[in-house]
């Protein structure tokens, strides 16, 4: 496997770190807003529910 | 007592809303209210398996709905929701244990911190979770990860809140079942209780307590800037006053008090619990505290909330001994998962009239089981059934 991805942005990215892989995965992932902050909150959101 | 049977669907909700509040306010109510605290039960009572019900958001509505029309509550504490197995396992983590031969699901232990990194998790809580909680639960969280398995995830919490939207708005259309607590409050989970329940374990947290309690105290902080604040901010903007379509207003839960000695409580928890209880009281709001466990080492924090602001769920007391020791709080309770799940109906109702008699005759009492009912043993169907017919016809 290798250890980075091309996104959807077409990008290489590794979505495992932090910031930037957490941001570049709020701007790849399927979602109702372009907004970026907006993005990431929902990826908080499902942090949220992961940590239960 | 009112006949409910020929009232409409709006009436019938006014009416178990009368209820609950008279029972908090200790006015004698027309009826002592009965509430559901079952979580997986009815999935079972409802003839599907456990793995069934808890991947299907149609069966648990379904098994939701059933338990209702056999049971006729006044308000349901859990509408199948406290289980969503499906957006952690979209990242590959089976979190349940789920035995469909013997009907029962356990969590599996979890403790994806250490104590060094608590210190991270003082620093920034959602860097912390990322870099370390995800790659320790989910082992497909590598580099090369996809953006598949988060959409995936995020379309079961889109399916999960959509499953709770409509079990509600079911409940209060269809049935006249309001809702439990006031939503537009939030839900407060302390920073302390996500380091203890879900990132340290007992072990780990017990040992941080006494380690370094304010570091600690620190990585609790830096969550409760996610978990904890957000509610804070919706109560103060909250118009003044109980809501008038909620039983309730808000729930207070602690589990990690039960490790605490009472200056660890105080130190750790107490501080943040007793803001919030205060600010949720000045704004006139009616406040339920579950503290699991035995809780008569904690009566003395909540003596001085005024009578009509409080009301207890009492696990592991007697309510004769709350209502002793904490005469202005309401409280719920009373039905044993053992009586429940191995008397007979007449020892069920007989112990339910005694129970309204001598704690709920002038209000200040809602019945329930007194913990989660999760398991088959926990209920007897047919004990369920008496208990709920007497409660709706006894006047006490």
């Amino acid at each position: 496997m290798s250890e980075t991805q091309p996104a959807p942005s077409g990008q290489i990215v590794d979505y495992t770190t932090y910031p930037e892989g957490f941001e570049q995965l709020a701007r790849d992932i399927e979602a109702p807003t372009d907004d970026l902050e907006m993005r990431k909150r929902m990826l908080i959101g499902l942090l949220n529910s992961l940590k239960d | 007592m009112k006949d409910t049977s020929k009232m409409t669907v709006d009436e019938l909700r006014r009416y178990r809303l009368g209820l609950c509040h008279d029972a908090v306010a200790f006015r004698k109510p027309d009826r002592t209210p009965h509430m559901s605290f079952y979580i997986t039960w009815p999935i079972l009572d409802a003839g599907y398996k456990l793995s069934e019900g808890l991947h299907n958001w149609d069966i648990m509505e379904d098994a939701i709905v059933q338990h209702q029309k056999k049971y006729n509550f006044d308000l349901i504490q859990c509408l199948g929701t406290r289980n969503p197995c499906k957006i952690s396992e979209a990242l590959g983590e089976q979190r349940y244990d789920i035995n469909d031969a013997s009907g029962i699901i356990s969590v599996r232990d979890s403790a994806p911190f250490s104590h060094e990194d608590l210190k991270a998790i003082a620093d920034d809580p959602i860097k912390a979770q990322w870099e370390i909680m995800m790659p320790h639960k989910f082992p497909m969280f590598r580099p090369g990860i996809t953006v598949e398995p988060f959409n995936n995830a995020l379309r079961e919490q889109r399916e999960y809140f959509s499953y709770i939207g409509r079990i509600n708005k079911r409940m209060v259309n269809e049935f006249g079942l309001p809702p439990a607590s006031d939503g537009s409050l939030g839900f407060a989970s302390p920073g302390i209780e996500v380091l203890f329940g879900f990132m340290r374990g007992i072990k780990g947290f017990s040992y941080d307590m006494r380690k370094d309690p304010g570091l600690l105290k620190a990585a609790a902080e830096a969550l409760d800037r996610y978990t904890l604040d957000p509610c804070f901010a919706m109560i103060e903007k909250s118009p003044y006053g109980p809501n008038p379509d909620t039983c309730f207003d808000f729930m207070v839960l602690s589990l990690a008090h039960t490790i605490m000695s009472n200056k660890q409580f105080e130190y750790f928890l107490w501080d943040k619990l007793k803001k919030l209880m205060d600010l949720l009281v000045s704004k006139g709001k009616v406040v339920r505290v579950y503290f699991h466990g035995a809780m008569d080492r904690f009566y003395e924090y909540l003596q001085d909330y005024p009578k009509g602001s409080l009301i207890v769920m009492v696990e592991a007391n007697n309510l004769l001994d709350v209502r002793r020791h904490l005469p202005n709080a309401a409280v719920c309770g009373g039905l044993t998962g053992l009586m429940m799940g191995s008397a007979t109906p007449e020892e069920c109702v007989s112990h339910t009239k005694k129970l309204i008699d001598e704690v709920g005759s002038n209000g200040g009492l809602v019945l329930s089981l007194n913990a989660m009912g999760c398991f088959p043993a926990d209920t007897k169907a047919e004990n369920l059934k008496a208990v709920s017919q007497f409660i709706q016809t006894y006047e006490g």
